[in-house]
């Protein structure tokens, strides 16, 4: 960028510099500050604090939930974008629009709701509950919430992709004696599964750090419906900082991972449709 | 590879030996999407083994066409024949046809591999079998060493060769094209054209192709159908109608067609004295002379004024001023060079003249001796 090139907006080093700033201020110096706080421990503290029992517990508990929500979501999300982008029917724009709903509301809002809905005495855990259901702080409460806050990821992440799926593929497929589960599994399917990935993951981690929208259906028993971002607001609770942010640090490590996962799918997928030589 | 051999030794076309049989017959298709007309009354029949073009302006119909005929339409009314089986009611699937889309429609997450062997898969054909058969086919198209490559790691004109191969993977008694050439641009195409053509004779498959480009259809097709507004305008071989364009549609239409009113005011064509009539005139009908230059029908001949000159490679194309219309005219460019506002001679040695749909060719009093004659 020496000036040799123009572009229509001047000033990369200007605009390069507010990117990073902000990047920065936002995003890498406080996740820096959750390593410096970790490192007042010795290893040894560390590891004793991220393995005690019940953080343990916390972790199991938020693990599974979040991909059970998440398959639930990449399947019904799915469907969903599927109705949304393949049909015309009346109120789509409206149904459309839900979608992003979750988005939109204070997670404490939807929390409040769903726990006042499925506990055994509301509407809905009532109706479970003649069928000897929970849902209210159980796991399936939690799956519930994590549901209602993943759903827009995987939607809008298969959406476009799948709009732009030619008819022409599955008439080729057609012409070529494929059945329609043949055609959508071998054709249409692998052109939203990079999508679908993407929603699925991205699902995933936004489940994982829930945190509003869950504590009021779990019941937060210890042990048992505890998930792990409420274990670091107990230790923050407590003014232990250290531990709170061990355990974060060990949170965003799980949100990594996750995110790199994509990534290898993602690539991959971009390969074969970019083109590379 | 020696399945499709075989099925070309059948067809006996090329030798013209074998008894020439309609192979695809439509019979009084009609089609409508809402108000539009797609399909109006359309009959046709195809020869078995040979190329045939759908020619026609975009939005003629051409595609409904082929795409009723691949079963990806269903007509509101009329019959479809194949090998002599009426094929309304079978699905796509069965009817024995090879489809190539105009944007290919290659699976973009399978290899060419895969691509090709899409059809024998879902046929359940033995994994040997579809091995054996699938190189051959990208040997025959001349993509060895590629069978790993995705779609969008090839050029245009190998993706349609997969595209190519891969319709005629479920070795089709009918290969039907739609537009075959327009993804491609403009340098390869030609090489494509060429390969295309000899590809389908080697192969031996009836094909019908849809284009809307005139010199592909005259250059690639045995047999071309030219469609407007929904229904056949003409049938005939590419130098029938290119020389015989019969109605008024396909002579404006086909060629490089100049439009003229009155042509009874040109020198020569006294004899059509109408004076609302109109005319179609070709750069190949005209010469242009310098008024220098000696010329023989000089009584026939009309002077006009050279208004501009483009250069077209082999010839410079010349458009004259005669009686207040403009002409279209080729000087070669081996002959003397004539530049804008030169004053020079036009001999039109003949022209269509438009009669309602039809049209008539009038030649030039001083060729047929003072009468003008029509054929």
């Amino acid at each position: 960028m020496s000036g040799k090139t123009k572009s229509v907006i001047p000033g990369f080093g200007l605009s390069f510099g507010i990117s990073m700033t902000i990047l920065s201020l936002i995003v890498v110096i406080p996740l820096c500050s959750l390593v410096v706080y970790s490192s007042q421990l010795s290893m040894a503290d560390f590891w004793e604090i991220i393995t005690r029992p019940r953080v343990l517990a916390s972790y199991k508990v938020s693990l599974t939930t979040s991909f059970i929500a998440s398959i639930i979501n990449a399947v019904m999300g799915l469907i969903m974008a599927w109705v949304l982008v393949r049909y015309e029917f009346p109120g789509k724009r409206i149904l459309d629009g839900m979608i992003e709903l979750p988005f939109a509301l204070p997670t404490a809002v939807a929390g409040i709701s769903l726990a006042h809905l499925t506990v055994s005495s509301g509407p809905v855990g009532a109706l479970f509950a003649n069928f000897g259901i929970d849902i209210a702080y159980t796991y399936t409460g939690i799956t519930v919430a994590m549901v209602f806050v993943g759903i827009p990821f995987v939607v809008r992440s298969i959406q476009p992709v799948l709009e732009k799926v030619e008819g022409e593929y599955e008439e080729a497929a057609f012409i070529m004696g494929a059945g329609r589960f043949e055609t959508f599994r071998r054709v249409v399917f692998p052109e939203i599964r990079p999508a679908l990935i993407a929603g699925f993951t991205m699902a995933f981690a936004r489940c994982l750090g829930e945190y509003g929208s869950v504590v009021f259906i779990a019941g937060n028993k210890p042990y048992e419906t505890e998930i792990a971002p409420l274990m670091i607001m107990s230790e923050l609770q407590e003014f232990d900082y250290p531990a709170a942010t061990s355990v974060a640090l060990t949170m965003l490590l799980m949100a990594f991972v996750i995110l790199f996962v994509n990534a290898v799918f993602q690539s991959r997928a971009s390969a074969i449709v970019g083109g590379i030589r | 590879m020696t399945d499709i051999r075989n099925s070309g030794a059948e067809s006996g076309f090329p030798d013209g030996t074998a008894k020439r049989q309609p192979y695809v017959e439509l019979r009084h298709i009609n089609k409508s999407f809402g108000e539009f007309k797609a399909s109006d009354d359309v009959s046709f029949t195809v020869e078995k083994g040979s190329l045939v073009g759908l020619l026609g302006p975009s939005g003629s119909g051409k595609t409904t066409i082929l795409r009723i005929l691949a079963g990806l339409e269903t007509a509101d009314s009329g019959e479809i024949y194949i090998d002599g089986k009426l094929v309304n009611s079978i699905p796509a699937s069965k009817r024995g046809i090879g489809f190539v889309f105009q944007s290919y429609a290659l699976f973009r997450y399978m290899t060419v591999f895969d691509n090709i062997a899409f059809g024998l898969r879902t046929k359940k054909v033995p994994r040997s079998e579809i091995v054996e058969k699938v190189n051959g086919l990208i040997e025959l198209v001349g993509l060895a060493g590629l069978n790993g490559r995705y779609p969008n790691q090839l050029s245009g004109g190998q993706r349609q060769r997969v595209a190519f191969a891969r319709a005629l993977a479920t070795e089709p008694s009918l290969l039907l094209l739609d537009e075959p050439f327009a993804a491609i641009d403009a340098k390869v195409r030609k090489e494509l054209r060429a390969w295309l053509k000899e590809l389908i004779q080697r192969v031996g498959i009836t094909s019908i192709f849809v284009t809307h480009d005139q010199s592909e259809a005259i250059e690639v097709a045995d047999q071309i159908i030219i469609t407007n507004h929904g229904h056949i305008e003409r049938s005939g071989s590419p130098i029938e109608i290119y020389s015989n364009p019969e109605s008024s549609f396909v002579t404006k239409f086909i060629g490089q067609p100049t439009v003229i009113e009155n042509p009874g005011a040109f020198k020569g064509f006294s004899g059509i004295g109408n004076a609302g009539a109109t005319a179609v005139l070709r750069p190949e009908f005209i010469s242009v002379s310098r008024l220098s230059e000696p010329f023989r029908y000089e009584i026939t001949a009309e002077t006009g004024i050279v208004e501009n000159s483009f250069f077209r490679g082999g010839d410079f194309e010349l458009r004259v001023r005669v009686n207040d219309q403009v002409l279209t005219v080729n000087r070669p460019i081996t002959e003397e060079r004539i530049l804008p506002g030169e004053k020079v001679r036009i001999f039109i040695r003949s022209l269509y003249l438009l009669d309602g749909d039809k049209a008539v060719t009038v030649l030039n009093d001083s060729l047929t001796g003072n009468d003008s004659i029509c054929i």
